[in-house]
């Protein structure tokens, strides 16, 4: 709308559907470019660290930014007609916040919950969700050289869904992009499958 | 055309070479086409710019060939044409007045170029025909737009811009103000009451805008204020004309007022904005400062406007009434809306967590006496707190109902249709949100009514009505909702053709035991409206799925009613508020819903004799007052494993749909209560058939259902 008026504005020259979708498209791409990486996110916002967590024998990490508060397994009421990883909707002082469980959405093994697993509660553009993880295990600082952006990893995860690696001494911690892996379209695309 | 019955010609060939002419006529009848299908088609809808855009094209392609060929009247008239168009682009002109404007200029153009390609002769009164028509004039009062181009610049660098968004608000509500109050005088030309009032509402923008160095403003209100003063000095009389010039001085103050807003919006880019801003309002002020100049100086003609424009004389009659407007002004406080948002929010955790708590079966356990009480005043005071906070989000009609009227004036005057509109109850309180939203579907309905609905002056009084039309709006408080109604006299809708389309679309297929209600409300059909076939036949449905979009999100309901010759009704009903609804708790399986109250008609276990079962299937339906009621297991719907299938256990709760009843199917009611809607769609865009979460009193979560989506969904 803007670009059309714009355009119009500019004294019209041209205006026909051809030219409009090609400055979209440049607008686009030149918004796109303006918004940080997601690395450049993890190292200059949350200055390299990560809040850690177990899903298995893997321990993965978000930026310490996204991670809004951690909370107990507290009743989750299911959402009726959504995709099995979405465990339903919690009440948290008021709030109704919709927590997915991580491992059902990386298809992996289910697991019982146990005294350990708790809800990671992450804010991703003021959109509050609930992740279930297995067993929180702390925060780290990652220094650049420790990170490897776009790793060569095995078939269990999907490779969009990570910002990249981090090694440090002998852990090996995948950095998640939480922004991505819950996404509207990434939940609604599992929604349509569902339904 | 009549242009070209009494034309005395001129030959322009002594301008050209005959070559020349030639070929400007071979060119010109596919750049005239082109733009007269253009025109044809802005004409049919909304502003679109994509329209204008193409039909600046046009006219530059038009103006090139003329340049060309030297051809500097039709050049020139074409320049002015483009210029109302470009105007109308920024919205320095109202895309219909534009539009109106460009129409009839264009017609003017028309008869020429046909003149001229017929026998190269122009008629000799083209130019005068084209100059008289009144313009938008953008162009002229150069030095007065350079000034005024300065004194904006000079605003935004230079004003003290802490008082600014204040002066703004106050100032764009008194132009609301004055725009109800002209409305009023226009039907009520010899209260000077409201002369005097509106004098007040121009002078309190007028002192401000003097205050903060704004003298765009200054001299529009100012001029404004000499108006009225002879006005009030029996001087100048009320007329249409001079109404409209005021509105015009109205509209151009409150545009005003909007780019300075947007200017002083520190997350804009400022630099870009005050440009085109800039540009804007100087356009704007040269336009309506010589329109309400002109329009002023038939009916002064003895007298120096000037003269009178710059004696002091009259600001010590103002000063009088600055007093009198102080003893009116109420003890206000002015808060942002969202903090009252988040008040409303808070409030509602609070309803929720005291009801939790009252729940509670220790608490409930409790038998002190004291406790009991303290529990009691803490719930009383909570319900009052909740009260008084929803009371303050509640603000009057009043607004909306004078844009309307506005709107009504306009459209009349455009149609060519008399049109007495008559408004009750604008001082109705409803939530902010619902002002918000509810004007574009009122704009819609009363539109429909004014275009389709009345009838012209010759075929009223030929079907023995008055001449006049009326259109009354109306609004007032039922229990716990709010109705707003739109009556007019017209000739009704034509239920044969609504009938028809709806049988083509498929909507019904048994028409035997439809009542008129029942059909008339098929004009709100998703996918009705969009026909064409309907709104060139019967002329109604424009509009009406935002109508009843804009309904659904406000949880409201619309009915209308017909009686052909005599007129329709639109019966638009809300509730009070739209954060809170009354609701039934309901269970399936481990979930918990609420059904709203207004939708719910009965609750009911049918016996198994009851039921009846449809292609061997069993208890589909069942017989409730002597009906055949169908079914809908929301357990099926929902996906969820419920306690019971067999429906003689269940509950059925019926709903209305339209005027169709329907039995849901749920597992057991638990209570009824009043529930704060929290918006969970933003997270689950696709779980149709629920419109909301909401916190029970047990700390779970419940989801508010939908009972028409439901229907609509499981019909299908």
């Amino acid at each position: 709308m803007h670009t059309e008026l714009d355009l119009i504005k500019n004294e019209v020259k041209i205006v026909n559907e051809a030219d409009l979708d090609l400055i979209t498209k440049e607008v686009k791409i030149m918004s796109e470019m303006k918004i940080m990486s997601e690395v450049e996110g993890l190292f200059e916002k949350s200055g390299g660290k990560l809040l850690t967590f177990m899903l298995g024998k893997q321990e993965y990490g978000i930026q310490i930014l996204e991670a809004r508060e951690v909370v107990g397994l507290m009743h989750i009421d299911p959402v009726p007609k959504t995709p099995d990883f979405m465990k339903g909707v919690i009440n948290l002082r008021g709030k109704i916040i919709p927590v997915i469980d991580l491992r059902s959405k990386f298809e992996m093994e289910k697991a019982d919950y146990t005294g350990d697993t708790c809800i990671v509660v992450v804010d991703i553009k003021g959109k509050m969700t609930g992740v279930i993880v297995d067993f929180l295990s702390g925060v780290v600082t990652l220094e650049k050289n420790n990170f490897e952006e776009s790793p060569e990893l095995g078939s269990n995860i999907r490779t969009d869904f990570i910002i990249g690696m981090a090694k440090l001494e002998k852990r090996v911690i995948i950095v998640l992009d939480m922004g991505k892996i819950l996404s509207n379209e990434e939940l609604l695309q599992v929604h349509n499958n569902a339904a | 055309m009549n242009k070209t019955g009494n034309k005395k010609s001129r030959s322009l060939k002594k301008r050209s070479p005959k070559k020349g002419i030639k070929e400007f006529k071979e060119g010109l009848p596919f750049h005239r086409d082109k733009l007269n299908l253009n025109l044809v088609m802005a004409e049919q809808g909304e502003k679109n710019l994509r329209f204008l855009g193409t039909i600046l094209n046009d006219l530059a392609a038009i103006k090139k060939l003329c340049d060309e060929f030297d051809q500097p009247l039709f050049s020139n008239a074409i320049s002015k044409i483009r210029g109302i168009v470009s105007a109308m682009v920024v919205d320095e002109v109202e895309y219909k007045i534009g539009l109106r404007k460009i129409l009839k200029l264009h017609k003017i153009l028309e008869d020429a170029f046909e003149g001229f390609l017929s026998n190269s002769l122009l008629p000799e009164s083209f130019e005068k025909d084209f100059n008289l028509e009144p313009m938008v004039q953008t162009s002229r009062k150069k030095e007065e737009d350079i000034n005024n181009k300065a004194v904006l610049q000079k605003l935004d660098k230079t004003a003290d811009t802490s008082s600014l968004p204040l002066f703004i608000t106050d100032s764009l509500e008194s132009v609301e103000k004055v725009q109800a109050r002209l409305l009023d005088l226009e039907n009520d030309p010899e209260n000077i009451e409201l002369v005097n009032s509106i004098f007040r509402c121009f002078h309190s923008i007028k002192g401000a805008a003097g205050f903060l160095g704004l003298p765009a403003i200054l001299k529009l209100t100012h001029n404004a204020e000499t108006a009225l003063d002879d006005v009030r000095h029996k001087r100048l009389k009320v007329t249409s004309d001079l109404i409209n010039c005021l509105l015009e001085v109205r509209d151009a103050i409150q545009r005003l007022l909007i780019q300075l807003k947007e200017l002083n919006d520190p997350s804009l880019d400022d630099s870009q904005i005050s440009h085109v801003n800039i540009e804007k309002a100087e356009n704007l002020l040269g336009n309506f400062l010589s329109d309400s100049n002109s329009s002023k100086i038939p009916s002064l003609a003895n007298q120096s406007v000037v003269d009178k424009m710059q004696k002091p004389k009259s600001v010590f009659g103002k000063g009088q009434n600055i007093e009198k407007d102080k003893s009116l002004i109420l003890d206000v406080v002015r808060v942002p809306s969202e903090k009252l948002d988040e008040l409303s929010e808070l409030v509602g955790e609070l309803v929720i967590a005291l009801s939790i708590l009252s729940h509670n079966e220790i608490i409930t356990g409790i038998e002190d006496r004291e406790v009991r009480d303290k529990l009691n005043q803490m719930e009383k005071t909570t319900e009052s707190l909740r009260n008084k906070t929803l009371e303050v989000r509640m603000v009057p009609l009043e607004p909306v109902f004078s844009r309307l009227a506005r709107q009504v004036r306009d459209l009349s005057q455009k149609l060519n249709k008399k049109v007495k509109l008559t408004t009750k109850g604008k001082d109705t309180l409803v939530d902010k949100l619902v002002i918000d939203e509810i004007y574009s579907p009122l704009m819609h309905i009363v539109r429909n009514a004014l275009d389709h609905g009345l009838e012209n002056e010759e075929e009223r009084i030929a079907s023995g009505k008055p001449g006049v039309g009326n259109i009354t709006l109306s609004a007032y408080h039922q229990g716990e909702s709010i109705r707003i109604e739109i009556i007019d006299d017209g000739k009704g809708l034509n239920k044969e053709k609504v009938l028809e389309k709806a049988k083509q679309a498929g909507i019904v297929k048994d028409d035997s035991a439809l009542s008129d209600d029942q059909i008339f409300s098929f004009i709100f059909h998703a996918g009705f409206s969009t026909a064409d076939k309907i709104t060139n036949v019967s002329g109604r449905g424009v509009g009406m799925d935002v109508v009843k979009k804009t309904m659904e999100k406000l949880r409201g309901k619309i009915e209308v009613s017909s009686k052909p010759g005599k007129g329709s009704v639109f019966s638009l009903q809300l509730p009070m508020t739209t954060s809170i609804i009354e609701g039934l708790v309901f269970r399936i399986g481990e979930n918990q819903f609420i059904a709203p109250l207004l939708s719910v008609r009965q609750t009911v276990t049918p016996r198994k004799d009851e039921l009846q079962s449809i292609h061997d299937r069993e208890g589909q339906c069942f017989l409730y007052q002597g009906k055949l009621l169908p079914i809908l297991k929301l357990y099926e719907y929902f996906r969820i494993e419920p306690s019971f299938k067999d429906p003689s256990k269940a509950m059925i709760i019926i709903v209305e749909n339209g005027h169709d009843s329907y039995g849901l199917m749920v597992d057991e009611l638990l209570h009824k209560q009043q529930v704060v809607i929290k918006n969970i769609k933003d997270r689950f865009e696709n779980l149709h058939g629920i419109s909301g979460g909401t916190i029970l009193g047990n700390g779970q979560v419940g989801f508010i259902l939908d009972p028409e989506e439901i229907v609509q969904r499981m019909k299908n």
